[in-house]
């Protein structure tokens, strides 16, 4: 596995990978710095150039948008008391009040080494266990995909937000999205009413692109004559080594925090960091100077935060099962390179993914080279005006959605998607689970179709074989767990 | 948004989809299971389909019992909503235009794409949608058109290899 690794690093300094993975920090710092766009939405706009480029280059490039997207949330949260990302949340709690005191410079310091060790803690764990995992689920049949793909789309439970049933619904749109085209088993084109563009399905970019990125941008549309938040002057960039001891027993603590939590599907780095946040404040000699400015209390979260984006990794490279929306977004950019998420990928294309685990573990050094350097033009993207970002989104989305194929039909799939999810925004519908089932979808009709086929139609043969047992164990647990949660909420 | 005409556009979207479903239904029935077997093109489109018609009905229901809430509010408390609503109401007013008029601009731009193509359609969305966001220093607006349209030109065509639109007009 070493040996993989290495040849992953060298990969990564010999081709485009590097400098794509700066690329997608830099761009990554910008998106997370921005109140209101998010890592996903960055993630889905720029899949489109990943296309153009070897699944090495592209992957590092997402790679490096999700860590640099995560931490550069702490920025505004710092600085405007808004996070650029649900992620940097627990931030402000203490961020702010630094901020406040004059402390600006030693709270965003303190903020990007905290991310980049936790981040780098992160992926060690990434990349000594993932391999481990997909042992075990390379032994996999079409039952246990089947179950594997049912156990994914359990997650919509997680990812529903406040309704159950709404996220059920948003996910069977999904689904129902991805029966377009020609049927796995029979072969026969199914919706396509006799064009081309129907017959091989719905392209996965477009409405990747329209749910994530249009919507959001018809949010910014919405919101922009909101009035924004006066942003506090940044002093000195910088710690002492006494404040970097006293802080970094809660990084530690908190990146494995963060990379037990992004391994749980369902859950997320907002989760992450305010768990993080609170085992610090727990734990702490000083717990009377949290939320008044504690350096421990900005530690914590974002070093539990940039964690949990490789923590998040690991299922959805195993498994193929993303646990929340980046990576459900990263998954179908693995899709769009050409590549099937899971542990085959470990087997099939070993380069590839040892060079993705090389960026996670590179992309934390070049975080920390430009937090500490860049603080300042990164603090100054907070006075970009909101209308010019709103209107380039606009146009990278539809550019974004025709590149793949050159279709304008894509570009028209990627509008409605689009309204799709701004209708789903307003009405507070989830949106993760609708990609959820157009991924999952096919996985679980081809391998049903499979199964059924093999046992001649007899269902016991979910029942015959260990892996699936427990498979079947945790959907009931995680379905019972579930339903538990929300008849509990409904009650209170 | 109101919660009325939240309640009453949920309604709408759920309704929506369940005709969606309803036609796959109808159109699956062209597809035939394999021989002695449930399966088949139609099997798995059917299953999610009446699954998602149950959950819409719930949702349905839910919006409904809202609106009717919403609608005995309306009649007690007339007078306070009354008041809150004048400034609510204007400001989602102008919320929803702009929201409309940026659809409307991209619809004009998918259009403009197909006839014109990639530069003239781009040269022209930037400063419509710079105006409705309200953005209106001219000398910005066109140095951000220019040099946005000329990075977009030459980042997707010329970097990317990827062909932009040349539209009916001139392609």
């Amino acid at each position: 596995m070493l040996g993989y690794l290495f040849d992953g690093f060298f990969t990564l300094f010999t081709t485009m990978a590097a400098p794509a993975l700066l690329g997608g920090v830099i761009l990554g710092i910008i998106i997370g710095v921005l109140p209101g766009l998010t890592a996903t939405m960055g993630i889905a706009l720029l899949i489109p150039l990943t296309y153009y480029v070897s699944p090495s280059v592209g992957l590092s490039l997402l790679v490096g948008i999700f860590a640099g997207g995560i931490y550069g949330g702490s920025v505004s949260a710092i600085l405007l008391k808004t996070p650029g990302t649900p992620a940097a949340g627990a931030t402000i709690l203490d961020g702010y009040p630094m901020a406040q005191n004059g402390q600006a410079g030693k709270a965003i310091a303190i903020a990007t080494i905290a991310s980049a060790i936790g981040g780098l803690i992160g992926a060690l764990i990434l990349t000594f266990l993932a391999p481990q995992i997909a042992k075990i689920a390379v032994r996999f049949g079409p039952p246990e995909y089947v179950l594997l793909g049912v156990y994914g789309l359990t997650m919509i439970s997680y990812v529903a937000g406040k309704s159950l049933i709404k996220g059920l619904f948003a996910g069977c749109i999904g689904l129902l999205i991805s029966t377009v085209g020609i049927d796995p088993i029979t072969s026969v084109p199914r919706f396509s009413f006799g064009t081309l563009n129907l017959l091989t399905g719905f392209e996965l970019l477009p409405i990747l692109i329209g749910i994530f990125a249009m919507s959001q941008a018809l949010e910014g549309v919405r919101d922009s004559r909101m009035k924004a938040p006066e942003q506090l002057k940044l002093t000195k960039i910088g710690i002492s080594l006494k404040e970097f001891f006293r802080i970094l027993p809660h990084i530690v603590k908190s990146a494995f925090i963060g990379t037990f939590v992004g391994a749980v599907p369902g859950t997320g780095t907002d989760i992450a960091a305010f768990l993080s946040y609170g085992e610090a404040k727990r734990s702490s000699k000083h717990p009377e100077e949290f939320g008044k400015g504690s350096i421990e209390g900005v530690a914590a979260p974002e070093a539990g935060n940039n964690a949990c984006v490789n923590g998040a990794m690991i299922p959805m490279f195993t498994l193929g099962i993303p646990g929340e929306a980046a990576t459900a977004v990263i998954l179908g950019g693995l899709m769009v390179l050409g590549l099937q998420p899971g542990p085959l990928l470990f087997v099939e294309k070993p380069e590839v993914i040892y060079t993705v685990f090389a960026s996670t573990i590179t992309s934390n050094i070049f975080m920390i080279v430009l937090g500490l350097t860049g603080a300042r033009f990164f603090a100054k993207v907070l006075s970009l005006p909101k209308s010019v970002i709103v209107t380039f989104i606009f146009i990278f989305a539809v550019l974004g959605a025709y590149s793949m194929r050159n279709s304008m039909f894509d570009v028209l799939v990627m509008g409605i998607a689009g309204l799709l999810g701004y209708l789903f925004s307003i009405l507070d519908y989830p949106v993760p689970p609708v990609l959820l089932g157009v991924i999952l979808g096919p996985l679980v009709e081809s391998n049903l179709g499979r199964t059924l086929l093999v046992s001649d139609g007899n269902l016991m043969i979910f029942f015959k074989r260990p892996i699936s047992i427990f498979f079947i164990v945790i959907i009931v647990a995680t379905i019972g767990q579930n339903v538990y949660k929300h008849l509990k909420q409904k009650r209170k | 948004m109101r919660e009325k005409n939240k309640a009453m556009l949920e309604i709408g979207m759920n309704l929506l989809f369940c005709s969606v479903a309803f036609g796959m239904y109808m159109v699956s029935h062209n597809y035939d299971f394999l021989e002695g077997t449930i399966l088949g093109a139609r099997t798995f489109p059917l299953l999610i389909g009446g699954i998602l018609v149950v959950f819409a009905i719930v949702n349905i229901t839910c919006a409904v019992k809202r609106l009717k809430l919403a609608k005995s509010l309306g009649k007690v408390e007339a007078k306070d909503i009354h008041e809150e609503r004048v400034g609510s109401v204007f400001n989602i007013l102008i919320r929803e235009y702009r929201v409309l008029s940026a659809v409307i601009l991209l619809v004009l731009y998918f259009l403009l794409l197909s006839f014109v193509g990639f530069l003239i359609a781009t040269v022209l969305l930037i400063p419509a949608m710079l105006y409705l966001l309200e953005y209106r220093k001219p000398l910005p607006v066109v140095v951000i058109t220019v040099l946005g349209t000329a990075f977009l030109f030459t980042a997707f065509q010329v970097l990317l290899g990827v062909p932009l639109p040349d539209g009916l007009l001139f392609g």
